[in-house]
């Protein structure tokens, strides 16, 4: 993964949040960490998921950021198998990402400050 | 290997990493890699997926993941030097030995000398470990680098190479 600039996102960063919008669009609201990764390889046609580390780092960093929020899956919901923690476009976050194509163009696209702790 | 039992190493490497962090910090990570792990499992599973093959995916997110691992941990909370023990005690050595052994005897079988080599480089990593306690403190922290470097790269050639010839 490249180094990042301050102030900037990340490639990968990005790339989640045009995901999060696309499928926002498609009227689903919300997304998991796995179906996340296995929706990045199809596009990307790649054989390999994204790791673990990576795409959990990336993940609680866009959240840090106020582009995500995240919640548990009801228990109701998961029926039996370990619930998932669903992530959500903010509205900022859905602002950044309707920039990111054409901005990725120009370089790494600029990030909002960080939400205090 | 199965799938489950590669999901349980992951799952253990997850409580490493997050020991000594706040329980809700902690076991959200151990929550939410749980739910991937089953998530993967299951998908790879319905598609037809082997076990050995899915079993190699889930090792190969974990070994590329490391580095990201051992940042977020850094940034969520310092490490101390229990835990950059145990990190050094515990894991170097086991990954050393489960991948190192295999990449070594697979090598052989299918006279392919890079494995080997890379087999012996893990296995040379994991006894250098095995002697840094016994040395002293400035060299044990090289050996750690050094180690850690040469494991990290052994895992993640051997996990991407089995993930792409299985």
């Amino acid at each position: 993964m490249p180094p990042r600039k301050p102030g900037t996102l990340l490639p990968l960063e990005t790339e989640i949040l045009q995901i999060a919008l696309a499928m926002l669009r498609a009227g689903h609201a919300t997304f998991h960490g796995f179906g996340l990764a296995h929706t990045m390889r199809e596009q990307q046609g790649s054989r390999s998921l994204t790791a673990h580390g990576t795409l959990y780092k990336a993940l609680g960093r866009l959240e840090e950021f106020g582009l995500l929020t995240s919640r548990w899956e009801d228990a109701a919901t998961a029926e039996g198998r370990p619930r998932r923690r669903l992530y959500e476009l903010t509205s900022q976050g859905a602002n950044v990402a309707e920039r990111a194509l054409p901005d990725r163009a120009a370089g790494p696209l600029p990030r909002p400050a960080s939400k205090p702790a | 290997m199965t799938p489950e039992r590669t999901a349980e190493l992951v799952e253990r490497w997850v409580r490493l990493y997050t020991r000594e962090l706040p329980s809700a910090v902690a076991e959200r990570r151990v929550d939410e890699m749980g739910a991937d792990l089953h998530d993967h499992i299951a998908h790879e599973r319905a598609r037809g997926t082997g076990d050995v093959r899915i079993a190699f995916s889930i090792l190969s997110r974990m070994a590329r993941g490391l580095p990201a691992d051992v940042s977020w941990r850094r940034r969520v909370g310092p490490l101390k030097g229990g835990v950059m023990k145990r990190f050094a005690n515990i894991l170097i050595p086991i990954l050393g030995v489960i991948i190192g052994v295999p990449a070594m005897l697979y090598g052989n079988a299918d006279d392919s000398p890079g494995l080997v080599l890379i087999g012996i480089l893990l296995i040379a990593g994991t006894l250098a470990f095995g002697f840094v306690p016994a040395l002293r403190s400035k060299s044990r922290v090289v050996g750690f680098v050094l180690g850690a470097v040469v494991v990290w790269l052994a895992v993640v050639g051997v996990a991407g190479w089995l993930e792409n010839n299985f």
